[in-house]
């Protein structure tokens, strides 16, 4: 399994970059003392949180309009907790986790299906030497998985979500899911027999 | 060329929709007037969160000082003569209340690190052994100074079905058929070979000839002893010398030898038992000869006196009371498989 893929995606702009660009931590403060700055963060983080909160489930655009503007408003009342301590993009991605599960909870409906639609994703997941893995990408078929992430254990789907999809490092998800590293690990790889047990499954069939 | 174009005007979508988005939301806290939550909401949290952690372990140490004292007073020396057998003995001296007190506590306490900041990033066996080995470490402090007898009684008292290990202690060492007998000296035969003890189930007179003279004058009337006395004399018991003290209906109320030889009565307490309606009632028990006396302290939880068998040359002594404790609880394990045999054979 493809290891730390795609942690320069995520990798933060939490310190001031050579650009001059503003780190996030630098733009939390600047929305202390201006409301207005908090736009900033919204535009670097919308994107992001759309994507995952549509991985999440969350597939009907308009609640994913009301979902975003949930996260971000919750963000905005919690500033003065950020621990700068913590990376910003772990502890905003905590709040969207928490926000997609509670629409769900609301919902009290099953989450719509997984929208895999980046091939690259779903070659990331199957770069594991594994045979099966490997088969699903030969067939290049992203809707399999997706519908097998669909039925796996949220607690699981979670884990494969943030490591393979956002391409969070063990830490950053232990922050984002609140657990311990080991305990990540452990998820990480249970979810992955897990699916691999769904797919095998899926391709007998 | 056209392809160019068409990316460049997704992206412009793109772009705009995340500008709605943000204006949207900056709309909102204006529109609802939303402000970040003050800073001191979040650090009151934290500072309750490890508060609550802190005095969890605290009354989780007080319990590791109440389980120590338990465990070291309970008389597991002798349960050969107070219960059948040492697990009849262990469930019957188990703290439960403090035992289950520190698995409350130290589950509070990791539920309140775990809410700490970054209390999610160790795993539940790391943190609860954390809080309980803080609590230990804590509570073997608090035992050192004499906390454990106090949590025992006094914090026991409040807690309702707790037994303390004097309540417990005071149940099973008085059961004078199986010749294990606790209580006050009430009286002293006129020929010093005889004592009679007021306990809980009345009062039982007991022969002292079998013990050493040095023994037997440290006896004194209002001394407080548990007395181990496996056999019964054939002699009735010697006529009732002058009555000393106070009148049987008085409330039950003992004296404690603390370090003096002879045992004499240094204090008084009043313990919060009430004698049984049937006080004085086994007086016409077959006379008891006991073989061994132990002093009794009820102000520090019936506990031996510390300098017992060691005051005056160290060890040496203790090894002859172990031999003494030793023959006389042998003495009485026989005497029961006798009495055993010969209910069988009836």
């Amino acid at each position: 399994m493809k290891e730390g893929g795609g942690s320069a995606r995520t990798s933060e702009r939490d310190a001031m970059d050579a650009s001059g660009i503003q780190s996030d931590v630098e733009v939390v403060q600047a929305t202390l003392a201006h409301k207005d700055s908090f736009g900033e963060l919204v535009i670097r983080y919308e994107e992001k949180f759309r994507r995952y909160i549509r991985r999440l489930g969350i597939r009907n655009e308009e609640d994913q309009d009301d979902v975003l503007q949930e996260i971000f408003i919750k963000i905005y009342r919690n500033l003065n907790g950020y621990d700068q301590s913590l990376s910003f993009s772990s502890w905003a991605y905590r709040i969207a986790h928490n926000e997609a599960v509670s629409h769900h909870r609301k919902r009290t409906v099953r989450p719509e299906g997984h929208a895999i639609d980046d091939g690259d994703e779903v070659i990331a997941l199957s770069g594991s030497g594994d045979d099966l893995m490997e088969e699903l990408a030969a067939k290049d078929d992203g809707r399999l998985l997706g519908e097998a992430l669909n039925r796996l254990d949220p607690k699981y789907r979670d884990v494969i979500v943030l490591r393979y999809f956002e391409g969070k490092e063990y830490e950053e998800i232990a922050d984002i899911l609140l657990m311990p590293v080991g305990s990540v690990a452990t998820r990480i790889f249970r979810a992955k027999a897990a699916l691999r047990g769904l797919l095998a499954r899926t391709l007998t069939v | 060329m056209n392809e160019i174009m068409n990316t460049m005007n997704d992206m412009t979508k793109a772009e705009q929709h995340e500008r709605d988005i943000a204006s949207s939301v900056l709309a909102r806290i204006d529109k609802e007037a939303i402000a970040p939550t003050p800073r001191w909401h979040f650090l009151l949290h934290d500072g309750v969160v490890w508060s609550l952690g802190g005095v969890a372990v605290v009354l989780g140490a007080l319990s590791v000082a109440a389980i120590i004292f338990t465990g070291r007073y309970s008389d597991w020396e002798y349960y050969e003569a107070t219960h059948e057998n040492l697990t009849t003995f262990a469930f019957e001296v188990m703290p439960y209340t403090w035992i289950f007190a520190l698995a409350l506590f130290g589950g509070v306490a990791y539920l309140s690190i775990r809410h700490t900041k970054r209390g999610y990033r160790y795993p539940l066996p790391m943190l609860l052994l954390g809080a309980v080995g803080a609590s230990t470490v804590l509570g073997a402090g608090l035992y050192g100074v004499g906390a454990g007898p106090l949590v025992d009684e006094e914090l026991g008292r409040a807690i309702p079905l707790h037994r303390s290990l004097k309540e417990t202690k005071i149940g099973f060492w008085n059961q004078p058929e199986r010749g294990v007998i606790a209580g006050v000296v009430d009286e002293i035969g006129t020929d010093g070979q005889t004592v009679t003890l007021r306990t809980l189930r009345g009062t039982e007179t007991i022969s002292i000839s079998g013990l050493d003279s040095t023994t037997r004058e440290a006896i004194e009337v209002g001394s407080a002893l548990r007395v181990l006395a496996p056999r019964e004399v054939a002699v009735p018991p010697p006529p009732r010398p002058v009555a000393a003290g106070e009148s049987a209906d008085a409330a039950f109320s003992m004296t404690a030898p603390m370090t003096a030889e002879p045992l004499r009565a240094k204090s008084t307490e009043r313990i919060d038992l009430e004698m049984s309606d049937d006080h004085g009632g086994d007086t016409d028990r077959a006379l008891r000869e006991a073989c061994l006396i132990i002093p009794l302290d009820w102000e520090r939880g019936f506990r031996p006196r510390d300098d017992d068998g060691e005051k005056e040359d160290g060890h040496g002594k203790r090894n002859d009371d172990d031999d003494l404790r030793r023959k006389c609880l042998d003495e009485l394990r026989n005497e029961r498989k006798e009495r055993l045999k010969e209910w069988r054979a009836e």
